[in-house]
C-alpha cells in the first residue's frame, strides 16, 4: 500500500503558516507500507492533523490524499483494513472495562484470539486491569489500551499520534517491541508523529512539518 | 459490545412514555374509526324500498306567503294551489348547487278517478297513485323485482304503500270496523292480499287486480310503476302536463350541512325523519372528526416527543458515536440498536393498541348486534393498521439514521 499525499494543507492554516513543512503543500509524497516514518513538529503545526488527513477522520484540507495497491469500498474499509490509528486522545469508552474496549473492536474485525488479547495485556501489565472500567484507569493505562486495541485488526499503516507522551521507559520498551513484532507479521508501515527528540523506532524518513 | 454500550445511553422511563402515549393515540383512532364503520349500516337505514339516494322534497305551505286574501275572510286561511308548484327557475336553481347530483318529479294521477277494493278487508275507497323513476326503489328481493312492472295485457298493477297506512288499517280501521270481523294484518300478510282497481273518466272504465309489493317509509303517498302510469294517463287522463309539487333529490353527500341550509333558505320541506337523521349523522361525523384529530394530535406529540429524545440521546452520546464511527463502524452499526428499540417500542404499542381495540370492538359489537339487525362485519383495520405502522416504522428508521449520520458525519 502506498499513501500518496499530493500539495495538501490544512483548510485552516495559511501557507506561511506551513511554509517550512516538508510535506504541507509538497507534491506527491509516497508513504510505503514496511517503512516507517516519523512527522516532527511543534506543538499547533497540524500534526494530528495530518493523521487525521490520511485517516479520513477530518476532510478539512485541501489537495489529494490517494490510497494506492489497496482494493477498498469506503472510509470504513480503510479503517478496518489498512490503516490502525492510535489516537492522541484514544478514543476510548469511559464506561466500558478494558476488556470491552478492545472486543468492541475485535469483534469488529475478528482479528485477534481471546488468548491473543490476553497475552498482550499480560505483557503490557494490564492483564489485572482488564474488567477496570476505563475510567477508572490512569492516563498511562488508557494509552496502553488504546495501543492494544489498534493491534486487534489488519492494518498497511500504523499511526501513533504521540503514542509514549504518558509511558515510563520500560513500558515503552515492551509496546516499542509488540509493535515492531506486528509491523513486521503485517509487512505494514509506521507514522509516528511527536514533539520532542525521542524517537523509539528507526525510521526511514523523518518529516518536519 | 457496542449494543451494552449504547443500550446505557437509553432512558427507559422515556421509551414507556413514549410507548403508552402512542398507544393511547392508536386505541383512540382505531376504536373511533370501527365504530364508525360498525355503525354505518345502521346510519344508512337499509331495509327501506325508496334507496339513500333520494330525498323527497315539497314546497312549505305556510299562511304568510301562500294566502289567497280574497278567501280569507270565509273559512280561515286557504292555500294558493300554485304555490305548490316547483317552477322552471326554482328546479335549475336547485340542480346548480353543488352537493345535488341528480333530480327528478313525481309523476301524477290526474284526470280521472281510481277505486280500490279489497274484500278481504271489506274497503273500498277513492285512492290516487303516484310514480317515481325506479332508480329510486331498492326492491331486494327477486320475486318483487319481477312484480314491479307493467304490462298492458296482464291487467295487474303492483303497489307500493307507505308503512303507516298498515298501521292505520290495523289500530284505526280495523278498530272501529271490529264487528264486521276484519283481522289485523302483518307486512307479510298485506302482501299476498290482492285487490280489483278501476279507472274511470270520461274516456272509459277499466278494470285492474293489484297487489302491495313493498312498503316505505320515506315517501308518504301509493307508488305504481311509472310505465302504468304514463299508459293511464295517457289513456284516461285529461292530457295535461302535470306540474311537480314534490322532487326527488339526488345528493352527493346526504349528510351535507349545506342542503339543510338551503332547505331552509328556500322553504322547501323534506321528511323530518330525514332532517332529524341528517342533523344526527352530522353531529356524528362533527364528533369522530375532533376525536380524531384528539387521537392525532396525541400521536403526533408521542412522535415528536420520542423524535425529541432520540436526538438528546443522540446528543449526549455525540462521542460515542464518533468513537465508534472512527473506530470502524459503519452508520448502519451504529444506528442498528436505536431503530431496533424504537421500532420494537412503535409496534409493540401498536399490537397491543390493536389488540385492545378488538377487545372493545368485540364488546360494543354484541350489544349492537343485540340491539339492530345487523350481521357481524368484519374489517381489515388490523392488516391497514400493521401496514401503515410498517411505512411510519420505515419513516422512523430513515429518521434515526439521518440524525445519526448528521451527528458522526459533521
Amino acid at each position: 500500500m502506498i499513501i500518496n499525499l499530493d500539495n495538501i494543507k490544512p483548510s485552516y492554516m495559511s501557507e506561511s503558516e506551513v511554509s517550512g513543512s516538508d510535506i504541507y503543500l509538497k507534491k506527491n509524497i509516497n508513504l510505503e507500507s514496511g517503512k516507517n516514518y516519523l512527522f516532527k513538529a511543534n506543538s499547533g503545526s497540524g500534526k494530528s492533523s495530518i493523521l487525521n488527513f490520511i485517516y479520513q477522520s477530518n476532510e478539512n484540507f485541501e489537495g489529494s490524499i490517494q490510497y494506492k495497491n489497496i482494493r477498498y469500498k469506503n472510509k470504513i474499509d480503510i479503517r478496518k483494513k489498512f490503516i490502525s490509528y492510535v489516537f492522541q486522545d484514544f478514543k476510548l469508552f469511559g464506561n466500558l472495562s478494558v476488556w470491552e474496549n478492545i472486543k468492541i473492536k475485535n469483534n469488529l474485525t475478528i482479528h485477534k484470539t481471546d488468548e491473543e488479547i490476553h497475552d498482550l495485556l499480560n505483557k503490557i501489565g494490564l492483564a489485572k486491569k482488564k474488567d477496570s472500567l476505563v475510567n477508572k484507569l490512569s492516563i498511562g493505562q488508557r494509552q496502553r489500551t488504546a495501543i492494544v486495541r489498534s493491534l486487534c485488526q489488519p492494518f498497511k499503516f500504523l499511526l501513533l499520534d504521540e503514542p509514549f507522551s504518558n509511558l515510563d521507559e520500560d513500558n515503552i520498551k515492551i509496546i516499542t517491541k509488540i509493535l515492531n513484532n506486528e509491523l513486521e507479521n503485517q509487512d505494514a508501515g509506521l507514522i509516528v508523529t511527536t514533539l520532542n527528540n525521542k524517537y523509539f523506532f528507526n525510521y526511514n524518513k523523518i518529516f518536519k512539518l | 459490545m457496542i449494543w451494552k454500550l449504547q443500550f446505557k445511553t437509553f432512558l427507559p422511563l422515556q421509551l414507556l412514555g413514549y410507548a403508552i402515549t402512542l398507544c393511547i393515540g392508536v386505541i383512540i383512532i382505531l376504536t373511533t374509526y370501527n365504530i364508525y364503520s360498525d355503525l354505518q349500516p345502521i346510519l344508512k337505514e337499509e331495509t327501506d324500498v325508496f334507496g339513500n339516494n333520494g330525498v323527497v322534497i315539497s314546497k312549505e305551505i305556510s299562511d304568510v306567503s301562500t294566502v289567497i286574501g280574497g278567501f280569507n275572510s270565509i273559512k280561515g286561511n286557504i292555500v294558493d294551489r300554485s304555490s305548490i308548484y316547483f317552477n322552471t327557475e326554482e328546479i335549475n336553481n336547485f340542480k346548480k348547487q353543488s352537493f345535488v347530483n341528480d333530480i327528478s318529479f313525481f309523476n301524477t294521477a290526474s284526470g280521472f278517478n281510481i277505486y280500490l277494493y279489497i274484500s278481504d278487508l271489506g274497503l273500498r275507497t277513492d285512492i290516487f297513485f303516484e310514480s317515481i323513476p325506479d332508480k329510486y326503489l331498492e326492491i331486494v328481493n327477486e320475486q318483487n323485482k319481477n312484480l314491479w312492472k307493467w304490462d298492458e295485457k296482464e291487467k295487474f298493477i303492483p303497489i307500493i304503500i307507505p308503512k303507516d297506512y298498515i298501521k292505520i288499517l290495523n289500530l284505526s280501521y280495523a278498530e272501529s270496523k271490529k264487528s264486521s270481523g276484519i283481522p289485523l294484518l302483518s307486512y307479510n300478510s298485506v302482501k299476498w292480499m290482492k285487490g280489483e282497481v278501476v279507472l274511470k273518466s270520461r274516456f272509459g272504465k277499466e278494470k285492474f287486480t293489484c297487489q302491495i309489493v313493498g312498503f316505505t317509509e320515506k315517501v308518504n303517498s301509493i307508488l305504481v310503476p311509472n310505465e302504468f302510469l304514463i299508459w293511464a294517463n295517457e289513456n284516461y287522463g285529461d292530457k295535461q302536463k302535470s306540474k311537480p309539487n314534490k322532487l326527488i333529490v339526488e345528493f352527493n353527500n346526504t349528510s351535507s350541512p349545506e342542503i339543510l341550509q338551503y332547505l331552509k333558505d328556500n322553504s322547501y320541506e323534506i321528511n323530518k325523519k330525514d332532517i332529524e337523521f341528517n342533523k344526527l349523522i352530522n353531529i356524528f361525523k362533527i364528533a369522530f372528526i375532533l376525536i380524531f384529530v384528539i387521537a392525532a394530535v396525541i400521536i403526533t406529540l408521542s412522535i415528536s416527543f420520542v423524535l425529541l429524545s432520540v436526538n438528546l440521546i443522540f446528543q449526549k452520546n455525540k462521542k460515542t458515536l464518533i468513537n465508534l464511527y472512527n473506530i470502524g463502524y459503519n452508520l448502519q452499526k451504529i444506528s442498528f440498536l436505536y431503530k431496533i428499540i424504537i421500532s420494537g417500542t412503535t409496534l409493540v404499542s401498536i399490537i397491543i393498541a390493536l389488540i385492545i381495540s378488538s377487545l372493545v370492538r368485540n364488546t360494543y359489537q354484541k350489544n349492537l348486534i343485540s340491539l339492530f339487525d345487523i350481521n357481524y362485519i368484519e374489517n381489515n383495520t388490523p392488516t391497514i393498521t400493521l401496514l401503515a405502522s410498517i411505512l411510519f416504522i420505515l419513516l422512523l428508521n430513515i429518521i434515526i439514521k439521518k440524525r445519526i449520520k448528521k451527528i458522526i458525519i459533521n
